[in-house]
């Protein structure tokens, strides 16, 4: 007696039709009925059956047939049959077994990666056998292209092979994907009954592999030997594709069309809509605007299938905007959460350490983490923690760093927590040596993030659910790799770096097999996912060459010529042909979206799937309408806003500025810039996005420190430049300082020595050009001394507001250094010296002229603020130096005079030793206007702030200065991109 | 709006959300539900310890406390074994007609799915087994729902609704309900075996 094989087309509803017949079949009031099984390719298609068996069964009650994915019918029959079962172990298992059998282990057990990765290249290779229930054989000849070890295990194949399947055969354990051929080779040998099968209906396969072949067959033998019924169902049309047709005549089955009193419906001609779109995002948006029309009343009425699992993200940010269940079924790449990312970064930085030195770019994303902040969101010692070590390494800047030299700057209270905080990030890390170690590293990290890990509740936040699916897999998958001894009895001593990767790639290539369950409401499905399965509507995005089919994964060891070598079959797309076909013939509706964009020099290509282009032709050839269109992307220039508007609480805490801390010159210039950066930087107190520190910037600060430390012995003193430089060792103590800010470890060695050598002979010139200032000159001016005044000095003053309520206003400023200079001929001049690193920074004489003589506009808006700071010539190049002189004026009695008012003189400069022609560069350079300016700062230079202050209080916004100069070296300029459209955007809701 | 997403999951080991008892009333589930389906009174060691074998097939995630459960699951079973309890299960077992594991089923007034640990069937009556680690973790909201199921299914066969306990081991009648009752009164309550279609109604 031949078993019958059902043909159901695919469009009349493959499994609802399936249900009818069982239902007609099958008695489900007989207790008898449990032991039917009911086997599908895909669990999916199982939960499905299960669905609509309980939908269609009008009875009070009944019993179920088991339903079964062939993954779990297998495992039921090698549960039942095999008497002495094996351990089953993680897929990822396998490699470590390979390793322990391969000759090489020794040789390349140095290089981790490339171990692991031939590993799991072989491993495939083994799998490809097994499916053809056969051992490999040796390979004589190998390709010439293959690396020598490669060939060395082809030569030896057969061998390498048994010394895997033996090692692990004395550890007495198997894999999932190796249970066919166990089974196989026990029902060959033992050749048991299944009398627990009562029934057998396999439905939904395609094609099979000669090992599953033979298990078929085996069923079919021993089940018509008891005369219980064993049928198969394809989804198919008749007469069924080469696959199929191939599958019936190996298991000898006899194919019939399903009698059409079973069928679900009439054979229906989907409706299928093609569309184009540009990118991910606008596929998303035209899904949204769909499904915002549609309602869900069943679980097989929408589904959105992913090829690519990576759209799965951006899909579900945006369908936040339904209130319907989710049930999303496909393999989720692990890589993109958040804790893998962290956990790869751990293992990067023990690769990348020195001893006990890490890299503190490295440490501080570690350290930074938003997964470590969210874990100490809450005010206390911790979070202070995690602000104080930030700091610290910003404050570093070397390009390594260690933990004592963290701890050297934190408070003794804090040592405690940071060494636990690192005990668990860092130390466990590196003293591992075995798998028992990198095993409790693990579960000590995954420990220490418990708080992050909720309890999956209903309506829970997406990341946080796959977080904790993601802990599960490592739980389940990973971590149990590490406990079993069995598995390392062979590796070398101190396989550390083994060990590290071996983990990291198990990281890398985890996917989480997310589940829909209960079935309810809209289904998200990976490809392979939605065999069998029909709805109503289909959104069926990425239709695009290189995600549908998807590419062959690349295997060297199994390329065609090999598989020929090998005698292994070769499949072409035949499959994934059959699959498309039987998706676009299963709904009623089918939306095929995919990308397609212009070629061009650089774009991406977005060439559509070959089905796209089988489709049309064949709609051309039987002149059928086709429902195309391209997505019209919208484009949409979001216009910026031109202010940040002020708010009552705005300007009173511009008031409190103003009362309580008064505006230093850092304040006022600012604001003179750009008031939008003024309330990012004084209102809302956001730290600036931390600047990488140029090597430029970084001797800017050298030398800043350099002469601060070289003038602060003569602080109070006078100096003659010839003597003194003669006398005092600065070249040692410049050697010194440079040493000790450790530029080796911040900068790469060429720079480092060039920066010495520009800084170097930047202090030497402007020491020669400070002797050139002292060298006499018949006739001329000449400085005789000069005395050090002050270094690092606050000015300030308190003026009178004449802005009420405020009664007086703080204005102060820092500055670098005030001289004295007392030439020849008894002239002083009190200076303010501010060191510049911009060997270009300039003041600009001409702008200060005419800026005496300018009046104040009556406004307060954005054209009278860019006129009041174009006073000061561009980038305010004068502000700062008119600033501090006014300061220093109003502080005279600060630096007492002894001679003659009228032989003293005030003036600021800026410092630029880089600039080895012009290192000081003067805000008063012609004597003319010198009273003038004197006479501005004295009496009007201060209404000149007030307006500023008046403007800072009363203008309606905070103006934002896009010039792109400005805003190119701006620390807010990311901030300040997104506020000004999400800005606009509130506005429009508003 | 936060996503209703309804996933699958397992629990979790880190946040205890199963502990290590609960996996072994699975596991002693499941031994205890082949022997007795199979009539298996007599069995040696060996084959016990193949059964735990097996039984860890079905949950590979227990990987890391395959020890403890090969230390524990033999000292419930030979208890139960070498106890009166054993006898008395053979006497109610040995000449059932049929028996049924963890059979499923659904009942259509309560939308529910249920999983019996064990159906025996004789001609003329029903016998129903459930299996529990401890008397006191037994539920009768439960049994009273596998009890209208059965009785709507076969309202003639008398019902005898037996638990099974592991610790201390005991065999308690819970419930005998002869040929003639009617159970369209017992009040039901909304327990649910299975999670498949939580929202089927």
């Amino acid at each position: 007696m031949q078993t019958i094989a059902y043909l159901i087309p695919p469009n009349s509803h493959f499994l609802k039709t399936l249900t009818n017949y069982l239902l007609h079949n099958l008695n489900l009031e007989d207790p008898e009925s449990s032991n039917t099984y009911i086997v599908f390719p895909t669990k999916r298609a199982s939960l499905f059956l299960k669905y609509y068996l309980l939908f269609k069964k009008k009875a009070k009650a009944f019993f179920l047939p088991k339903i079964f994915s062939w993954e779990d019918f297998l495992l039921e029959l090698y549960i039942h049959l095999v008497d002495k079962p094996k351990i089953l172990l993680p897929e990822s298992a396998k490699t470590m077994v390979f390793l322990q059998a391969v000759p090489w282990l020794n040789k390349l057990w140095k290089e981790p990666e490339k171990l692991l990765h031939w590993s799991s290249l072989f491993l495939e290779v083994f799998e490809e056998f097994e499916k053809e229930g056969r051992i490999p054989e040796n390979l004589l000849y190998p390709p010439e292209e293959l690396p020598d070890q490669a060939k060395e295990v082809f030569e030896d194949l057969k061998n390498t092979y048994q010394a895997y399947k033996s090692y692990q055969s004395m550890g007495n354990f198997t894999f999932l994907s190796e249970i066919y051929s166990e089974l196989n080779a026990y029902l060959q040998k033992e050749t048991p009954t299944p009398t627990f099968i009562k029934g057998l209906y396999l439905a939904g396969f395609v094609a099979l592999r000669e090992v599953e072949k033979k298990i078929l067959s085996y069923l079919i033998e021993k089940l018509q030997s008891l005369s219980i019924p064993i049928y198969f169902f394809f989804e198919s049309f008749d007469p069924p594709p080469r696959l199929i047709g191939e599958t019936i005549a190996k298991l000898e089955l006899i194919p019939k069309i399903i009698p059409s009193d079973f069928l679900e419906r009439e054979k229906l001609e989907p409706k299928i809509h093609l569309i184009s779109f540009p990118d991910t995002e606008s596929q998303i948006q035209k899904i949204e605007s769909l499904l915002s029309e549609s309602t869900l009343n069943s679980p097989d009425e929408i589904a959105i299938i992913l090829p690519q699992p990576t759209t799965l993200l951006p899909l579900l940010f945006r369908l936040q905007n339904f209130n319907f269940p989710i049930n999303i079924t496909l393999p989720f790449p692990s890589r993109i959460l958040p804790l893998s990312k962290w956990i790869i970064l751990i293992l990067k930085a023990q690769r990348e350490r020195k001893n006990n030195s890490y890299p503190t770019s490295l440490f501080k994303k570690i350290f930074t983490f938003p997964l470590l902040k969210a874990l100490f969101r809450q005010k206390g010692t911790m979070k202070d923690l995690m602000e104080k070590v930030r700091l610290v390494l910003s404050k570093k800047r070397s390009l390594y760093i260690t933990k004592e030299e963290i701890l050297k700057e934190l408070e003794n209270h804090y040592h405690p927590h940071f060494s636990t905080l690192y005990e668990i990030l860092f130390q466990n890390w590196e003293t591992i040596d075995s798998p028992k170690e990198i095993y409790q590293a693990l579960v000590s990290l995954l420990e220490f993030l418990k708080p992050l890990l909720k309890d999956n509740k209903e309506n829970e936040e997406l990341n946080s659910l796959l977080t904790v699916q993601y802990v599960r897999e490592i739980e389940q998958r990973i971590l149990p790799l590490f406990k079993i001894s069995y598995l390392w009895e062979n590796f070398p001593e101190n396989h550390r770096n083994l060990l590290i990767s071996f983990l990291e790639n198990l990281l890398l290539t985890l996917e989480l097999p997310l589940y829909g369950d209960p079935l309810s409401g809209l289904q998200i499905l990976g490809f392979l996912e939605s065999r069998l399965l029909s709805f109503k509507r289909i959104f069926l995005l990425d239709v695009n060459e290189g995600a549908l089919p998807p590419p062959n994964t690349l295997n060297p060891l199994l390329t065609d010529e090999m598989k020929t070598y090998l005698n292994l079959p070769i499949y072409r797309n035949e499959l994934w042909d059959y699959y498309f076909d039987r998706l676009l013939n299963s709904a009623e509706e089918i939306f095929l979206f995919y990308i397609h964009t212009e070629k061009g020099k650089s774009d991406l290509l977005g060439e559509p799937s070959r089905y796209i282009q089988k489709l049309k032709w064949l709609s051309e050839i039987e002149k059928k309408h086709l429902k195309e269109e391209a997505f019209k992307l919208q484009i949409y220039n979001p216009q910026e806003i031109e202010a940040i508007p002020k708010t009552d609480k705005d300007v009173e805490a511009l008031y409190k500025i103003a009362t309580e801390r008064g505006l230093s010159r850092n304040a006022l210039e600012t604001y003179l810039t750009c008031p939008g950066k003024f309330y990012f930087q004084y209102l809302l107190n956001l730290k600036p996005q931390e600047e990488l520190l140029t090597e430029e910037k970084e001797i800017g600060i050298f030398l800043h420190q350099f002469f601060q430390s070289f003038f602060e012995p003569y602080l109070g003193k006078t100096l003659r430049f010839k003597e003194s430089l003669e006398n005092i060792p600065w070249k040692e103590h410049f050697d010194q300082l440079w040493k000790s800010f450790n530029f080796e470890e911040k900068i790469d060695p060429l720079s480092a020595y060039l920066g010495y050598k520009i800084a170097l002979a930047g202090v030497n010139k402007y020491f020669q050009y400070l002797l050139n200032l002292e060298k006499e000159n018949e006739g001329a001016d000449y400085i005789l001394e000069t005395q050090i005044l002050a270094i690092e000095k606050r000015l300030e003053i308190s003026a009178e507001c004449p802005i009420p309520p405020i009664k007086e206003v703080k204005f102060y400023g820092i500055v670098d250094l005030v001289v004295k200079r007392v030439s020849n001929h008894g002239k002083q001049t009190i200076l303010i010296k501010d060191f510049k690193t911009k060997p270009s920074t300039n003041t600009a004489p001409s702008v200060l002229k005419n800026s005496l003589s300018a009046s104040l506009p009556q406004t307060l808006d954005q054209e009278a603020l860019s006129k009041v700071a174009s006073l000061f010539g561009s980038n305010l190049c004068n502000f700062q130096l008119l600033f501090y002189l006014y300061l220093l004026l109003k502080n005279k009695t600060l630096f007492p005079i002894e001679t003659q008012p009228n032989r003293t003189f005030y003036n600021a400069l800026y410092v630029t030793p880089t600039d080895f022609e012009e290192p000081e560069k003067e805000l008063i350079r012609n004597p003319k206007i010198y009273p003038q300016v004197i006479n501005f700062l004295e009496r009007n230079f201060q209404e000149y702030l007030f307006w500023i202050l008046r403007h800072i209080l009363e203008a309606r916004e905070f103006y934002l200065n896009k010039e792109k100069k400005v805003c190119n070296y701006c620390q807010y300029e990311p901030i300040c991109k997104i506020y000004r459209r999400k800005e606009r955007a509130l506005w429009e809701r508003n | 709006m936060p996503l209703n997403i309804k996933i699958a999951t397992s629990p979790l080991k880190l946040l205890h959300q199963a502990t290590l008892s609960q996996r072994l009333g699975e596991i002693l589930h499941f031994c205890l539900g082949f022997l007795l389906s199979n009539k298996k009174f007599k069995f040696s060691d060996s084959e016990l310890l193949s059964l735990i074998e097996k039984a860890l097939v079905y949950h590979p995630y227990l990987l890391m406390d395959r020890e403890y459960f090969f230390e524990e699951v033999p000292k419930f079973i030979l208890v139960l074994k070498s106890s009166p309890i054993w006898k008395e299960l053979e006497k109610l077992l040995i000449k059932a007609d049929c028996i049924y594991r963890e059979i499923e089923g659904y009942y259509y007034p309560k939308a529910k799915l249920l999983r019996a640990d064990l159906v025996a069937k004789y001609k003329d009556s029903l016998l129903l087994f459930e299996f529990k680690l401890k008397e006191e973790d037994l539920n009768l909201e439960q049994i009273e729902l596998y009890i209208a199921f059965l009785k709507a299914l076969f309202p003639k066969p008398a019902l005898k609704v037996y638990g099974v306990f592991f610790n201390p081991p005991n065999l308690k009648l819970i419930k005998e309900l002869n040929s003639k009752e009617d159970h369209a009164n017992h009040s039901l309550s909304n327990t649910t075996q299975l999670p498949l279609f939580k929202n089927f109604n």
